[in-house]
């Protein structure tokens, strides 16, 4: 269980260290990417899903069970009306202010005002999601 | 607001469609990212456009 938690700890700092590194937590940097003006961010997207690709499709075939877990589950998704409607929701504010949720956590390290009213703004709309949703 | 709206709505984010669920092929994911990505990127060129 400690092992759990220390790993878990770890994960977070490597992923947010990695964040960070790529400049992933700069919305200008999300910005210029999303406006082609600098495509290096499709190194990191590339370089994240090509490495997660190998370790998911590979690990569970070599091993039965993950190193501090139970079992491999698989991500359950189901595509519909509503998660594609997220989708388009999701993209307009990543293009308003070229925050996401992840690196918004990251980037609360640097202390910028900005970052700070955007994950206060994702923090509120997933409220709204949470009160809408438990009314349904 | 849209983002954390969007992202429980959407069932994921960039993280997970975009890295995780792509890394998995789910097909659903694939699906997601293209959507966020292109709205993402529609959005940020029309702000551009209007200076903003």
């Amino acid at each position: 269980m400690a092992m759990n938690l220390l790993f878990t700890l770890l994960s977070g700092l490597l992923f947010g260290f990695g964040l960070a590194w790529a400049t992933m937590i700069r919305p200008e940097s999300v910005l210029n990417f999303l406006t082609f003006q600098d495509l290096g961010l499709l190194l990191v997207l590339g370089g994240a899903v090509g490495l997660n690709l190998l370790v998911f499709q590979l690990l569970p075939r070599l091993r039965a069970r993950p190193l501090w877990g139970e079992q491999f589950e698989s991500r359950p998704f189901q595509l519909d009306r509503q998660s594609l409607i997220g989708g388009v929701l999701f993209g307009l504010g990543w293009g308003l202010c070229g925050v996401c949720p992840g690196p918004a956590l990251a980037g609360l390290a640097t202390g910028q005002g900005e970052i700070l009213l955007a994950l206060a703004g994702i923090l509120v709309g997933a409220g709204l999601h949470g009160l809408w949703a438990g009314r349904r | 607001m849209l983002i954390g709206f969007g992202a429980r709505l959407g069932g994921g984010c960039t993280s997970g469609h975009g890295i995780c669920g792509m890394a998995s092929l789910s097909p659903g994911s694939l699906a997601m990212v293209a959507i966020f990505l292109l709205t993402g990127m529609a959005t940020a060129l029309v702000c551009r456009l209007l200076g903003i």
